[in-house]
């Protein structure tokens, strides 16, 4: 079903709980996939996307159609996964490193996780990079999206996300390089 | 010249897969989309249960507040208040017969009088001379009349 339909029946009382069914159906995954390469728990995760689409549920009257549906869920997904960081660092006063140790540990843990050797590699090189580079990077590299559509989830200009990208590639080989 | 430094090998990442290494329980995207609707559904409900009971809370008090306001506010316009000054202008419309039958008949103990009645410097020491001032006699008939039990937690 496309968006515009997915939206004007989400806007039916009488299709609403349908029509959210679906939209989460068609979303889930996308959306899923999109929070855990940044929170790397799959718990933290599950509770996060649980979190966004409740939020879709609630701000659903006010999403004016100015984006696309789509672009809209993966801001709100986006502000969620970077809340959700910024309060881990403060709720437990520990440097980012720690974090950073944290995350790392999940990968380690091997729960959830089935990446080889060079993929637990990548994975801990992207840890040290700053949070939202991380995302830029994930978004471009892993989803395959476009520097417009990031522009537009990320409220940034295209040429910041080139720049930004540019250095995480940089960043990330030369972290696996030395390492 | 060569040098006798290890070679490291240059990591580019266009050779990495892109295939995702994260995976997830069994059948968790087939359960989610129902844990997410109910949950949705119950934020909705938890919204109206907040906010009927946040305009109870605030709402309540005011309401309480205003009805006081206009109660009292009605009574002191129709003048009908029992301050101080009613209370006695009532008291002096009775006669002492009428007052003595009352006390007669009445279940009120020595006690309740005494927590009833107060009496300012003065009337006191006007009393102890009337005290002073009764015959022997009439101090033996009023001490027999006089339950004295109980009288130490006066």
């Amino acid at each position: 079903m496309e968006d515009s339909e997915l939206i004007e029946k989400l806007k039916n009382e009488d299709t609403r709980n349908y029509a959210f069914n679906l939209l989460v159906r068609k979303y889930q995954e996308r959306i899923y996939w999109h929070i855990r390469k940044m929170v790397i728990s799959h718990d933290d995760s599950d509770d996060l996307v649980q979190e966004v689409f409740v939020k879709v549920w609630k701000y659903l009257g006010k999403f004016r159609g100015d984006s696309q549906l789509y672009t809209w869920i993966y801001r709100i997904a986006t502000n969620e996964c970077l809340s959700f960081l910024a309060k881990k660092k403060k709720r437990f006063f520990l440097p980012l490193v720690d974090v950073e140790k944290e995350l790392a540990n999940h990968i380690d843990s091997g729960h959830h996780y089935s990446g080889d050797e060079v993929q637990i590699k990548l994975q801990k090189a992207l840890l040290k990079l700053p949070d939202k580079q991380r995302l830029v990077f994930n978004m471009k590299y892993f989803d395959e999206m476009k520097y417009n559509q990031i522009a537009e989830i990320t409220n940034t200009s295209v040429g910041a996300l080139k720049a930004s990208y540019h250095h995480a590639v940089k960043k990330i080989e030369e972290i696996l390089t030395n390492d | 010249m060569e040098t006798n430094k290890p070679h490291k090998e240059s990591f580019k990442l266009e050779n990495f897969s892109k295939k995702g290494s994260f995976s997830v329980p069994d059948g968790y995207f087939d359960k989610l989309p129902t844990i997410i609707q109910a949950k949705a559904i119950e934020s909705t409900k938890k919204a109206f249960v907040f906010n009927t009971g946040m305009a109870l809370k605030f709402a309540l008090p005011s309401v309480v507040l205003l009805m006081l306001v206009g109660y009292f506010g009605y009574k002191y316009q129709n003048g009908t208040t029992n301050t101080d000054a009613n209370i006695e202008l009532m008291l002096a419309d009775i006669s002492t017969e009428e007052m003595v039958q009352y006390l007669d008949q009445t279940d009120l103990s020595s006690e309740d009088l005494l927590e009833l009645v107060s009496f300012e410097g003065e009337q006191i020491d006007d009393f102890a001379i009337e005290l002073e001032n009764i015959s022997e006699e009439e101090l033996e008939f009023l001490i027999d009349d006089f339950n004295l039990e109980g009288i130490e937690n006066i």
